[in-house]
């Protein structure tokens, strides 16, 4: 019966899909399932892939291996009749047409039985935006406003949002993250690729971290951090030398602050005195993810949590 | 679609309306006051509005910027694609009414003018080239089977432009640099050894077989395919396309391909089996269907050299065909240009002179023929016999004859040879002793020639006077005149007066 409501609820499954752009792979072997409901980080650096994620899972992209699933249906034979389920809000989604918004939003919303007029209006009331005019006309700024209140007003299940953070200005972005908070309440599903984590931490319920085509990290936020721990040592201390001790910064001349695994702890007979009480931040914990060369290696994630787990 | 269709043509028509009325406006307040007269103010608004017309057409191809949001709508890739044909259908449909409604409006409004206007001069212009004998060939039903494949991959090029995403058709970020190209050789070879190496060995094998399939026709199935492909691929770019509809693609392809092969090879067949055509067309057709089909045996090249009808053009085709398609044994190829006959690079070898050569009914053809052969190796008499048939076929001209005696000139004619010519009715074999004498200055001949005067006709009479007056130091411009022998000419420029007949004896 557990695994039936795991089932039902998975409404994007990745199972070891790999994606090249002539040699440069850009996913290996990724395998991932997403449940409904929740706000789901997809984090990574620059090129990482998080956007071809996004592409492969609206049909966008194709991949060479493996399978996927949205919602129940392969990736490659989704019915696009169901699109009224699925958002995608990117900086490469634009009303591009010779029509102003407003007359755009009436053709666009005959599309969608659930369409929230009412939401839809109010976010365009709340940023003060004038849709008279035609999409090209808008700054960077308002049109990814614009195509987010258009996402949202259809009342998906499943939004994907590629990187807005970094183009929405600080205002909207609180803004916007409170709308995704309550769509995701409501019982929407959220992924949101970014490289900057600190501003969505507080909203986001899933971190999956994306690093040289694997998938190192698919964890509950909430779990995150009981596999890492914040160390203070000497820096001549032995454990710097494992791969997966990762410095954050330099506190005394000679110590430093570093996150570990948990298991590193044991191994090395960390006292509790190295042991800093905080729990790691998620930027923190991407930090690691970045530096460390462990993710390089996909099995570094099987050793660390899977013990754990 | 319905939806779509609405929204992007509304604008199309707003946007049209405002472009034609600018164009009339443009066309009357500009450039009008720089116009002559009516008719040329006429012809200004009319390229205003061609040009507004044009611009507009092919600055509205939606299809790119709607997928640039149709991934988040419930529309199908198909409904897209009808959707965009039937959009520059009714596009095409609409730009062509205006251009219509604006010729209407100016013949209302200009009935002296337009019935008289250069435009329906230049029509008249293009009917009386249509009667030309190229357009009328290439008009003429059944067409060749060349100039209908032709037709056919410029309407597919049309339409694949027209009804594509971008006006630029199939060649949408088509871009193969270096870079690109490198990549691709690389990816493929690291990727795909296995089926790269197959596909090498497929291509080598299908280059080595070539000559039993490659033709016109191949090369006209493989465009109509590339274009199809081409057209497809421009589509994917912009909806990705599933690999299941890559599989029905490929599966299409290879049948548009062999259909248009087949097609074309049968229809081929159709011209070669339901019209009378010369030798040279005949050939076309052969070269169209490709070499499996082309006369390749002495057989069948002594069959086309029987036709008693070949013309210069058959000859031609026979020629470059010889060389294309028939074993070495058959020709030898020559250093040098034949005088009069500059598509000939080869000669014929072991061919029946008297079968082949005199029995053509044809002067064209009797005159092209002798471009094929090797004058060594043909006997006096069968050159006394070709030049006899020559004289048969029609009344020689200057250029005929010259062109002849080009050709001929290398022939080992000797002294005795000439005599008989001159002392023949045959015009050409005097015209050739003429014009040796011309360039030898031979006393004897000339001696002969007089002997032989009567039977000159007008045009070798003037060669014998040019000859003859080079001598006397005077003009004798009439055959009666030499006739006469008793003509003084001052030999003093000459000097003194001499009798013709006395002339000649220096």
């Amino acid at each position: 019966m557990v695994l039936i409501n795991r089932l039902e609820n998975m409404i994007i499954s990745f199972k070891n899909i790999s994606k090249s752009y002539l040699l440069r792979t850009v996913l290996e072997n990724i395998s991932f399932d997403i449940h409904r409901g929740g706000f789901h980080v997809l984090l990574g650096e620059n090129g990482a892939g998080k956007s071809t994620v996004l592409k492969i899972i609206m049909g966008l992209e194709k991949f060479e291996k493996g399978e996927g699933y949205l919602l129940g249906e392969k990736f490659d034979s989704y019915n696009r009749n169901n699109r009224h389920e699925i958002g995608l809000v990117s900086e490469f989604v634009e009303f591009d047409g010779p029509f102003s918004i407003i007359n755009f939003i009436k053709f666009y919303r005959q599309y969608f039985p659930n369409w929230n007029q009412e939401l839809f209006d109010q976010i365009i009331n709340d940023k003060k935006m004038d849709l008279t005019k035609k999409f090209n006309k808008y700054s960077r700024g308002q049109k990814m406003q614009i195509v987010l209140a258009t996402e949202l007003a259809k009342s998906p299940s499943i939004l994907l949002l590629d990187e807005i953070t970094s183009i929405l200005d600080l205002n909207s972005r609180k803004y916007f993250l409170n709308k995704f908070s309550t769509f995701c309440q409501n019982g929407g599903t959220i992924i949101l690729t970014t490289n900057i984590i600190s501003e969505v931490q507080a909203y986001a319920t899933d971190l999956i971290i994306i690093k040289n085509g694997h998938i190192p990290l698919n964890e509950k936020i909430a779990n995150v951090n009981k596999y890492f721990k914040i160390i203070k040592i000497n820096d001549d201390h032995p454990v710097i030398q494992s791969e997966n001790c990762i410095w954050l910064k330099k506190t005394d001349i000679n110590k430093s602050i570093y996150i570990i695994p948990t298991e590193l702890l044991s191994i090395y007979n960390l006292t509790k005195t190295e042991v800093i009480e905080l729990e790691p931040s998620l930027p923190e914990i991407f930090s690691y993810y970045l530096n460390s060369n462990s993710s390089n290696n996909k099995n570094v994630q099987d050793i660390n949590f899977a013990k754990i787990a | 679609m319905q939806k779509l269709l609405k929204l992007y043509l509304l604008d199309y028509l707003k946007k049209s309306i405002m472009v034609v009325i600018g164009a009339i406006l443009f066309g009357s307040i500009i450039l009008s006051p720089i116009a002559e007269s009516v008719e040329e103010r006429i012809i200004y608004i009319n390229w205003a509005s061609y040009i507004a017309l044009y611009g507009l057409f092919f600055y509205n191809y939606p299809l790119s910027g709607i997928t640039k949001w149709s991934m988040n709508v419930p529309i199908n890739r198909s409904e897209l694609i009808f959707f965009n044909i039937i959009f520059q259908a009714l596009k095409l449909i609409i730009t062509s009414l205006y251009l219509v409604i604006i010729g209407g409006m100016q013949a209302i409004i200009y009935p002296d003018i337009i019935a008289n206007s250069k435009f329906l001069k230049y029509q008249k212009a293009v009917s009386a080239l249509s009667s030309n004998l190229r357009v009328t060939d290439l008009i003429s039903w059944p067409m060749s089977s060349s100039y209908l494949m032709i037709g056919i991959l410029l309407t597919i090029f049309f339409i694949s432009f027209i009804f594509n995403v971008a006006p630029y058709g199939p060649f949408k970020n088509f871009n193969p640099t270096n870079e690109n190209i490198k990549d691709w050789i690389k990816y493929l070879y690291y990727k795909y050894k296995k089926q790269v190496v197959l596909v090498i060995l497929m291509l080598v094998l299908l280059i080595g077989l070539r000559q039993y399939y490659y033709s016109k026709a191949f090369l006209g199935a493989l465009s109509i395919t590339g274009v199809l492909y081409l057209v497809y691929r421009t589509y994917h770019k912009v909806l990705l396309f599933s690999n299941q509809t890559h599989k029905y693609f490929f599966i299409l392809s290879i049948l548009i391909f062999s259909i248009s092969w087949v097609s074309f090879l049968r229809y081929s067949n159709y011209v070669l089996k339901s019209t009378t055509l010369s030798t040279a067309k005949k050939i076309s057709e052969f070269e169209f269907q490709g070499k499996l089909l082309i006369p390749t045996k002495e057989k069948h090249l002594i069959k086309l050299l029987e036709d008693t009808s070949l013309c210069l053009e058959d000859i031609n085709k026979i020629a470059d065909l010889s060389t294309v398609f028939f074993p070495k044994k058959f020709y030898k190829n020559i250093s040098n240009k034949i005088d009069g006959y500059p598509h000939f690079n080869h000669m014929l070898t072991n061919i029946n002179f008297n079968s082949l050569v005199l029995k053509k009914s044809q002067k064209c053809g009797l005159t092209s023929f002798l471009g094929l052969f090797d004058l060594q190796e043909i006997s006096f008499n069968d050159m006394s016999k070709y030049l006899d048939r020559w004289e048969e076929l029609s009344v020689n001209n200057n250029r005929d004859q010259y062109m002849l005696y080009q050709r001929i000139k290398s022939f080992p004619f000797k002294l005795k040879h000439y005599k008989l010519f001159l002392s023949s009715k045959n015009q050409i074999k005097i015209y050739l002793a003429l014009k040796y004498i011309e360039n030898t200055n031979n006393q004897k001949l000339k001696n002969y020639l007089l002997q032989n005067i009567t039977n000159l006709n007008s045009e070798n009479t003037f060669i014998a006077s040019t000859i003859l007056t080079k001598q006397a130091c005077r003009t004798i411009s009439s055959v009666d005149l030499i006739k006469q022998n008793n003509i003084y000419v001052n030999y003093s420029t000459c000097g003194h007066q001499l009798k013709i007949e006395n002339i000649l004896l220096f």
